[in-house]
């Protein structure tokens, strides 16, 4: 399990900010936008290891 | 001529009364002016006549049908309405017919993902939840009304116009005799969500609709559950929807579900429909035993306000001012802050206490509060109800990863009503002094309630007026205390007196209307205060001014600022 990083209210911007971005998108470039935010979001965390971990907590209960 | 229905309403557990239409004496008296005219005999309308009656004012209610609302509809009460009630001292029927709960869960295939226990403690005399019909909620406020001699309700009279004359209003009331003319110095718009004043008076609200309908089904049946909040998520009958479920009183279950995008309110009540539905809800729980089908409705969420609540001599208050998302419980509980708010401020202009810009604040603060509300509950609402595509993804995620991860489970937060704080009131002031406090509560907090024997609160020492609560002790005599107390003391209006102290031969309580053992420096501590201190309250337990050392200067100035008498 991940640690709380962030506080709530930040985590609700992320929210309201993260699906605005994909309405935005539309629905054909919507995964396009996400895998670009994974990829810039590795970058800036600079951490492969975790990056790989988090991909599989991402792939679970899909 | 207005016909309401004298039949009484369906019901599997509550046994509707028609209330008399006994005509209306004053649409009769030529000339005659009420002081104050309340359109809508809802729980605000109703706890606005009662919370004016507090402060010596006298009014009507006009009510357009002639038994109490059809369903349960407005559910469950805060502890902070239980307080409210408690001023205007109708809470008890409430408290004993009542289910108090404090525990709300969330599930997603299966498992919980989310559980809060809502804050109490030793010093709360109410708990943080109590479940309960509107029918009774209105029942027990008709019952007070019809009490109180300064209170009462027309039933059968509807409201069809208004009009506005320098310092009046005349209302058009259409009744099953005539059509009448009546003349109010002020009108309170409590008539609901579907507010006929608002609409004749060419009012709109700003703010956003939601997409997405829900059913609510209240059922009776003997359901094995405790009185917990209960969320599913994503249930296999209803994929991609939610669920909630309440209990009542009387052996009686809400549920409430989101319907499928595109099904309109017809369809979702179609009775085949409507039941297995509700069969699938009660195998999704484990309880599938029979049960009898005593309401259901369709609604949506809203998260509107309008900009301005008081258009002259015209008070909008509850639902006719604003629609607030039904997550989080927030219309009536934040009705009955608004009725609160107001009334006591009503009163003090009407009485020549205070000029009419103190009701300004009243819209200034509960439009603030309003617009708070939209923004909080529609954080609830977008993940209750998505209302795009990208909320919905966000939503799915979310949800998804509750199953393993919980940084993420204040997402599920449902939000719960709670006391508004007015820190930006104009009639707080001594900002310095109330900073430098370590504890209790700041200017524009509701007064933090402390147990103080076996049933018995702070909360029941308090007056109808204003509260100017002193600590004394530590065996000093304060002379600006007793001058305090006494210069509180000769205000026209009501100012409370309590002296707060561990020294029980106090020549202070000379002064004081109420003197509270402090011995064990609990409501101190909590409070922040030490001998000198003082605390200045609202009629709405509203705390305007604190200071660690009062004085007499400081205090009058705080009373002005909190009477806008300038």
């Amino acid at each position: 399990m991940l640690p709380k990083n962030l506080s709530t209210t930040d985590l609700e911007d992320i929210y309201d900010a993260l699906a605005s971005a994909i309405d935005n998108a539309e629905a054909t470039n919507e995964s396009k936008l996400l895998t670009k935010l994974v990829l810039l979001l590795s970058n800036s965390l600079g951490d492969k290891a975790l990056v790989v971990d988090t991909i599989e907590i991402a792939e679970k209960n899909l | 001529m207005h016909r309401p229905n004298t039949t009484p309403r369906y019901s599997v557990f509550y046994d509707y009364k028609i209330y008399p239409y006994d005509g209306v004496p004053e649409l009769n008296a030529n000339g005659k002016t009420e002081k104050v005219v309340i359109v809508g005999a809802g729980p605000i309308g109703l706890a606005t006549a009662l919370d004016l009656a507090r402060f010596g004012i006298p009014s009507i209610i006009l009510e357009s049908e002639r038994q109490v609302s059809h369903g349960s509809r407005a559910i469950v009460f805060t502890r902070r309405s239980m307080e409210i009630l408690q001023m205007t001292k109708c809470h008890q029927p409430f408290v004993e017919k009542g289910l108090a709960w404090n525990l709300g869960r969330s599930y997603y295939r299966g498992q919980e993902v989310f559980k809060m226990v809502m804050p109490s403690s030793d010093d709360d005399r109410f708990a943080p939840g109590l479940n309960i019909q509107q029918q009774y909620i209105e029942e027990f406020l008709v019952d007070a009304i019809e009490q109180n001699p300064l209170t009462e309700i027309h039933w059968g009279c509807k409201v069809t116009g208004i009009a506005q004359k320098k310092g009046t209003v005349s209302l058009k009331v259409d009744t099953e005799d005539d059509e009448y003319l009546l003349e109010a110095d002020w009108v309170i718009a409590a008539d609901g969500g579907r507010s006929t004043i608002r609409k004749l008076m060419g009012l709109r609200m700003e703010g956003q609709s939601y997409t997405g309908n829900f059913v609510i089904a209240d059922i009776k049946a003997d359901i094995d559950l405790p009185t917990e909040r209960l969320c599913y998520f994503d249930p296999e009958w209803n994929p991609g929807n939610n669920v909630l479920i309440h209990r009542e009183p009387e052996g009686v279950w809400r549920l409430d579900f989101r319907l499928p995008d595109g099904e309109t309110a017809e369809e979702a009540q179609e009775e085949d429909l409507l039941h297995s539905r509700i069969n699938a809800i009660l195998k999704m729980i484990g309880q599938e035993v029979s049960w009898e089908l005593d309401w259901a409705t369709v609604y949506s969420a809203n998260t509107k306000t309008l900009p301005n609540y008081v258009h002259d001599r015209v008070i909008f208050t509850g639902d006719a001012a604003h629609l607030l998302p039904i997550f989080g419980v927030r219309g009536a509980n934040t009705g009955l802050q608004d009725s609160n708010n107001m009334a006591w401020k009503l009163a003090f202009v009407m009485k020549g206490w205070a000029p009419a810009k103190l009701l300004d604040t009243y819209s200034a603060e509960r439009v603030q509060a309003a617009r708070e509300i939209c923004e909080e509950g529609g954080k609830s609402t977008r993940f209750m109800t998505p209302p795009t595509r990208g909320f919905r993804l966000l939503r799915d995620a979310v949800l998804s990863l509750s199953l393993t991860e919980s940084f993420v489970s204040d997402l599920l937060h449902w939000r719960t009503s709670r006391p508004h704080d007015y820190h930006n009131s104009a009639l707080n002031s001594f900002l310095e002094d109330c900073i430098a406090f370590n504890n209790g509560p700041a200017c524009g907090e509701v007064l933090k309630n402390i147990k103080l024997g076996d049933d018995s609160f702070l909360f029941d020492q308090l007056g109808d007026g204003f509260q100017l609560i002193v600590f004394g002790g530590n065996g000093t005599e304060s002379t600006d205390l007793q001058s305090c107390l006494d210069v509180a003391g000769r205000y026209e209006f009501p100012i409370q007196r309590i002296l707060v102290t561990d020294n029980l031969n106090s020549e202070l309580q000379k002064f004081a209307d109420v003197m509270i053992d402090e011995r064990s420096q609990h409501i101190a501590n909590e409070y922040g205060a030490v001998a000198g201190s003082a605390y200045l309250v609202r009629p709405d337990q509203h705390v305007c001014a604190r200071w660690q050392s009062v004085s007499v200067e400081n205090l009058e100035k705080a009373l002005t600022a909190a009477t806008q008498i300038y």
